[in-house]
């Protein structure tokens, strides 16, 4: 509570009112009265200041509301500009003379105008608000952890630090990209088609011609085209359009290897093209299905084409694109713990603050005990304690009269005192009740004082960084961790010993708060950890489900990212066999990774044999073993696209790449490109 | 915030408007009326210096002139006029006669002046030059060379007024503790402890006392005000701190059990 200004204040103050009470006898009472007036102040100032903190500051209450131009949103909208009002005020009486607030921005959002922080005086009359102008250019999730207070005195004597949390989260759904933008081209005769009526160059059983065809017998007569048929002196049949509406159903990947990295740009690039697809799709009163997967399960929304389905959808993909970075199986506690703590410090400080979550110096002790190292201290220490033992052992064996202890004892201290004669310890001249306790002394004092050397560096290690940090750290976090948890009593300790159970709720409470963590992306043996094999099943298991309850003219569209799983597609391809031989079509969007280059035309060649690489490595250095890495690492990418893409190719599955220049129109396009194959019999 | 980096303007500007004016004001008042105390009681070079150090420090944010000022008040009082220090070296020590009552009006004084300029001071500080304490921040973005400032605009009207009013109070609750000093060390008799002694003991123990009831009850107040989250962390803190060397070894039991059965899982493999 007390600033380093007031700590030294009061401490000035207290001397004065000490040495003028100590010499008011010979230099009068002006000291005393001047020092006992400043402090009657402090005191005032002090209790002031407390009264404020604990009956004021409690009552203080957020209000926050999210506008967009016209009125207060449950909703945010990717890419879209907003105004947060943050009403501060104080519910009860009294009043708060100075005070800084500063709203929690969340890191997701860039702040466009206006400021998030203001210096004001509160009171229940006069409430503070803060008003300021917001971008979100990613879907996902905003939250707003709420508003940090600082309350000082006018002074600046006393100050307080303290959140008012709010923990709102909001939706920001991806940008609707406006649906007649996106319609389709061969739309462009048909402006307003009713409902469910959609123009497919698909033979179908609609009004609108689309060809003709060769007549094939069996084929009716009234669809005879007889003009053509007299024109060419052959049968022609005529062919109409489908009528029935498309069904897009979109397979978006929220697997763990979709959501690494800082921007996340795979799952956002992913849910981006979903969302346009989807939009497009309804606009175009064809209907939009959706699946979001992951490792462990699906979620499925049926095809449908209304308004409110593609806001469902939204809302889905949104929540996907939400999802915290994964954690990984193993982490750095310590790296976690220097991230969690100044974040924990800001979000729960009375949790945080040292009176609540002490420190008391003895924590910091390191016993040897607890170590190997102890094992030294006492092997030092053994010489110490097997001689005074045997003195020890020879007072016991005199008083219960054992001859035997008398005699082993009598050896050990011998055997000591020989050892002093060798060394030529000094004779003290006392009598032998003192002189053999004080030559043991001396005989045994280098080990003994290894060994207190031993354990007084282990011991005090504890207080020098880096370990006092860490300690520190740990122990704060893990009891905060435990309270928040609720988890027995007890429970602390094991955040503080088990490194990979604190990184996991390390992890998991800076996912909370949308902070980033490092991940770690490879195993000691150089291995990917986040290949998603279980994903693919699931993928397959959402297809089959799709393709069974699918009816004629379904589109899948496979948002997946596949380049990792290249060699494991085989249940896929089964499935996506499945899908096809039951005429519905399939295509796959690869995310494309923005470090990595574009592919060849042509798949690399198969065998490249690396010519010198031992030569390049010497002479380049470090340099040379990342550039290699790093070609290693596009060729490998480039491979796995090419495999993709050869091994659904047979099927007659198209595969596109989604990179960061592909906009949604061009995937539109692709799909109206694959829309227009029609089979022909 | 309300201060931004480009539109600082210098410290002479930001003395003027009428809020911080009003504390120039009960600055230099107070500073006046120490001068002319203290120049009565033959210090009038030692209040000079005092001065010197007071002003630059209200200009330049040092918030140790305060305390210099104090130190060196109390020093002149001791040794008005550093007529000792003086005979330390000139080796003809002199010494003024001090007034020896529990109470003197010229020591309400300058206790009120003094008051009034720490007020000040440490007032136009908060206006001036930096209002509350650094506190680093994870966001980034903030701007450390620009502290926090009390906007003028807080300043309420009734401010000055109420502050005067708390000091006046002040200076007579501390002119009427020492009174009830001296009368409880009358009160003794004559004791085995020098007058200075005795009052030097009792200063201690009410001043150790008043301490011990504030932080009393702010603890009380605290306790009060506790939510369920902090009571819960507070009683885990005390049963980690009780049990710690217990959960230690326990904890060193664990990890080593765990590690066997991971070697074991190893071999199995």
């Amino acid at each position: 509570m007390l600033t380093p200004r007031g700590w030294w204040f009061l401490f000035i103050v207290l001397i004065q009112v000490g040495l003028g009470a100590l010499l008011s006898d010979r230099i009068g009472s002006g000291v005393a009265v001047v020092g006992l007036t400043l402090l009657a102040w402090f005191l005032w100032e002090w209790a002031h200041f407390a009264y404020r903190l604990y009956f004021v500051a409690p009552t203080l209450t957020l209000h926050r509301e999210l506008h967009d131009e016209r009125k207060a949103v449950p909703i945010l909208w990717a890419e879209g500009e907003f105004d947060v009002r943050v009403r501060v005020s104080l519910a009860g009486t009294g009043d708060l003379p100075y005070v800084a607030l500063n709203d929690w921005v969340p890191a997701d959002a860039d702040l466009v105008s206006g400021s998030d922080e203001a210096v004001v005086a509160l009171s229940a009359e006069r409430p503070a608000i803060l008003r300021y102008r917001l971008k979100c250019p990613l879907p996902g999730e905003l939250r707003f952890e709420g508003v940090r207070v600082r309350i000082a005195d006018r002074q600046g004597f006393f100050y307080h630090r303290t959140l008012i949390r709010d923990g709102l989260a909001y939706y920001v759904l991806p940008r609707l990209t406006g649906a007649e933008g996106h319609r389709r081209g061969s739309k462009k005769f048909n402006i307003f088609p009713p409902p469910g009526v959609h123009r497919l160059r698909r033979p179908g059983g609609g009004s609108e011609l689309l060809d003709l065809r060769d007549y094939i017998p069996g084929d009716p007569p009234k669809m005879i085209a007889w003009k053509p048929s007299a024109r060419k002196d052959k049968l022609f049949t005529k062919e109409f359009e489908s009528e029935v509406p498309v069904r897009c159903t979109l397979f978006v990947d929220t697997s763990e290897s979709t959501r690494l990295g800082t921007k996340r740009k795979k799952i956002t690039r992913l849910v981006n093209l979903a969302a346009g697809v989807a939009e497009a799709t309804v606009a175009d009163r064809d209907h939009a299905g959706l699946v979001v997967f992951d490792e462990h399960d699906a979620r499925v929304m049926r095809p449908k084409r209304s308004r409110r389905h593609v806001i469902d959808m939204l809302h889905l993909l949104a929540e996907a694109a939400g999802r915290p970075t994964p954690f990984g199986p193993f982490a750095d506690a310590n790296a976690l713990a220097r991230l969690a703590y100044p974040l924990a410090s800001e979000f729960y400080p009375e949790l945080m603050h040292r009176k609540a979550n002490t420190l008391p110096p003895r924590m910091f002790w390191s016993p040897p005990s607890d170590y190997r190292r102890g094992w030294w201290v006492l092997m030092f220490a053994l010489p110490f304690l097997v001689a005074f033992g045997a003195v020890i052992a020879l007072w016991v064996g005199w008083a219960i009269r054992s001859r035997d202890l008398i005699s082993l004892a009598a050896e050990c201290i011998s055997f000591f005192l020989n050892i002093a004669d060798v060394f030529r310890v000094w004779r003290f001249g006392l009598p032998w009740p003192l002189e053999i306790p004080l030559r043991l002394l001396v005989v045994t004092a280098p080990t003994t004082l290894l060994a207190i050397i031993l354990w007084l560096s282990h011991g005090l290690s504890g207080y020098f960084e880096p370990w006092r940090s860490q300690r520190l750290r740990r122990k704060q976090l893990g009891l905060l961790f435990a309270t928040l948890d609720g988890e027995p009593v007890g429970a602390e300790s094991h955040y503080l010993h088990d490194d990979q159970m604190f990184a996991r709720r390390a992890q998991r409470f800076l996912a909370e708060h949308h902070a980033r963590y490092p991940v770690r992306l490879y195993d000691a043996r150089g291995r990917y950890l986040f290949h998603g094999r279980p994903k693919l099943d699931v993928l397959v298991k959402a297809l089959n489900y799709g393709v069974a309850r699918g009816r004629d003219n379904e589109l899948f569209v496979l948002l997946v990212d596949l380049i990792d799983l290249a060699d494991d597609l085989d249940h896929l391809i089964r499935a996506v066999r499945v899908a096809v031989a039951r005429h519905h079509q399939v295509m796959i969007i690869l995310p494309w990774q923005d470090d990595v280059p574009d592919p060849p035309r042509e798949p690399p060649d198969e065998d490249r044999i690396p010519l010198r690489k031992a030569e390049r490595f010497a002479a380049g250095g470090y340099k040379a073993i990342a550039d290699e890495l790093s070609r290693d690492f596009i060729d490998h990418f480039h491979r796995a696209y090419f495999k993709i893409r050869r091994e659904f190719g047979r099927l007659g599955v198209l595969v596109i790449r989604a990179d960061s220049r592909e906009p949604v129109q061009m995937v539109l396009d692709r799909l109206d490109r694959l829309r227009g194959v029609g089979r022909r019999k | 915030m309300s201060t931004r980096a480009a539109e600082q303007p210098n410290v002479f500007h930001r003395l003027r408007p009428p809020a911080t004016l009003n504390y120039v004001f009960l600055t230099g008042a107070g500073l006046l009326v120490y001068f002319l105390i203290m120049g009565s009681r033959g210090n009038d070079a030692g209040a000079l210096i005092a001065i010197l150090v007071a002003v630059p420090g209200v200009l330049a944010r040092w918030v140790v002139a305060p305390a210099l000022v104090l130190i060196l008040t109390t020093y002149l009082l001791v040794d008005p006029g550093f007529m000792n220090l003086v005979g330390t070296f000139t080796r003809i020590p002199w010494t003024l006669p001090h007034e020896k009552a529990a109470f003197a009006l010229e020591d309400v004084i300058l206790a009120a002046a003094l008051l009034a300029y720490v007020i000040g001071h440490f007032r136009l500080t908060a206006l001036v030059h930096q209002g509350m304490p650094d506190d680093p921040t994870t966001r980034a973005g903030r701007d450390a060379s620009n502290p926090p400032r009390r906007p003028l605009e807080l300043v309420a009207e009734d401010e000055l007024p109420r502050t005067l009013i708390i000091g006046g109070s002040c200076v007579i609750a501390g002119q009427v503790a020492w009174i009830v000093l001296m009368g409880l060390e009358g009160l003794g008799g004559p004791g085995v402890f020098s007058p200075g002694t005795g009052r030097f003991l009792l200063t201690v123990w009410m001043a150790g006392l008043a301490l011990m009831v504030v932080s009393a009850a702010l603890i009380y107040m605290r306790s009060g005000q506790m939510t369920r989250l902090e009571a819960s962390l507070v009683l885990r803190d005390e049963y980690f701190h009780e049990n710690r060397r217990e959960t230690d070894r326990l904890q060193r039991w664990r990890k080593w059990f765990k590690e066997r059965v991971a070697t074991r899982r190893r071999a199995r493999k």
